[in-house]
């Protein structure tokens, strides 16, 4: 006996908070899958969660693979910006003060740009987004 | 299709199901303002935009629309990170039809990722939501346009 009364099945899966079965749509399963991989949750809860829910295993595996991907997407795009952003800051700096040390050269006196703003901004955005793509989980665990 | 005066029953936008909700402050300001940006934009076409009535059959074409996510993103991100991180979402999709004939659906997404000292996010939700509520008119008008 399992505490339950007789011609019952058996207790099916127990859900905790935030554990519940629930219908949703494609785009509202992706929206919540990000959500929920940003929160830190690993795919296999996120698999078993779908489950729950009724979402067939190829289903929850396409959609899971799908939102991974559209993250990892995200993150390449910040790193790659903060990058350029960094990359163009230094250029700028370094040309101009070239600049200004052959006109220093020739005339006496000579002006250069320390551009720091896109350097700092751009290695800050640059290290978020390698946090944000290191937190992503990864498909196969 | 000329929609002058022609009826429209609008049901109010559902959470259930939503992906991610707001915690921490008021949902209904923001439910109210997709849903004032949706009934404006399609009562200047000239729909009759009507609420439904419990046990009555829906007059003309009905619409019905659920929260993808309705995410108040971070302050302090978007401070930081303006156009990469932090952003205030509103997604909402749909379908609309006519009695038991689909016309069609929409997929809206309202974004806000720019504010004064990154912004206040139920502020920015709710114009999100706003945004969103326009975007899916002119998505329902565009398609009943071309019936």
């Amino acid at each position: 006996m399992n505490g339950m009364p007789p011609g019952y099945p058996p207790p099916g899966p127990q859900y905790g908070a935030g554990f519940y079965p629930q219908v949703r749509s494609r785009l509202q399963w992706q929206a919540y899958v990000r959500a929920r991989f940003e929160a830190g949750q690993s795919v296999v809860q996120m698999l078993a969660e779908m489950a729950a829910s009724g979402v067939s295993r190829p289903d929850a595996e396409g959609l899971v693979v799908e939102v991974i991907g559209a993250m990892r997407r995200r993150a390449v795009t910040i790193i790659a910006v903060g990058c350029i952003a960094v990359l163009v800051g230094l250029a700028v700096t370094v040309i101009t003060m070239q600049a200004a040390t052959d006109a220093a050269a020739s005339s006496g006196s000579g002006m250069y740009v320390v551009w720091w703003g896109p350097v700092v901004f751009g290695a800050i955005g640059a290290i978020y987004g390698l946090r944000v793509y290191l937190k992503i989980p990864s498909p196969n665990r | 299709m000329d929609l002058r005066g022609r009826p429209c029953t609008l049901y109010p936008i559902s959470a259930q199901g939503a992906g991610v909700m707001p915690t921490g402050f008021d949902f209904t300001p923001i439910a109210q303002a997709y849903m004032g940006g949706l009934v404006a934009d399609l009562s200047k076409a000239g729909l009759n935009v009507l609420m439904p009535v419990a046990g009555a059959p829906d007059q003309g074409i009905s619409i019905r629309g659920q929260i993808v996510r309705a995410d108040p993103g971070s302050r302090l991100m978007r401070y930081l990170f303006t156009w990469f991180a932090g952003a205030a979402v509103f997604e909402a999709e749909g379908q609309f039809g006519e009695g038991t004939v689909l016309l069609g659906s929409f997929h809206a997404k309202g974004t806000r990722r720019a504010g004064f000292g990154g912004g206040d996010s139920q502020k920015m939700l709710t114009d999100a939501a706003r945004l969103a509520g326009q975007q899916t008119a002119s998505q329902i008008l565009a398609a009943l346009a071309t019936r």
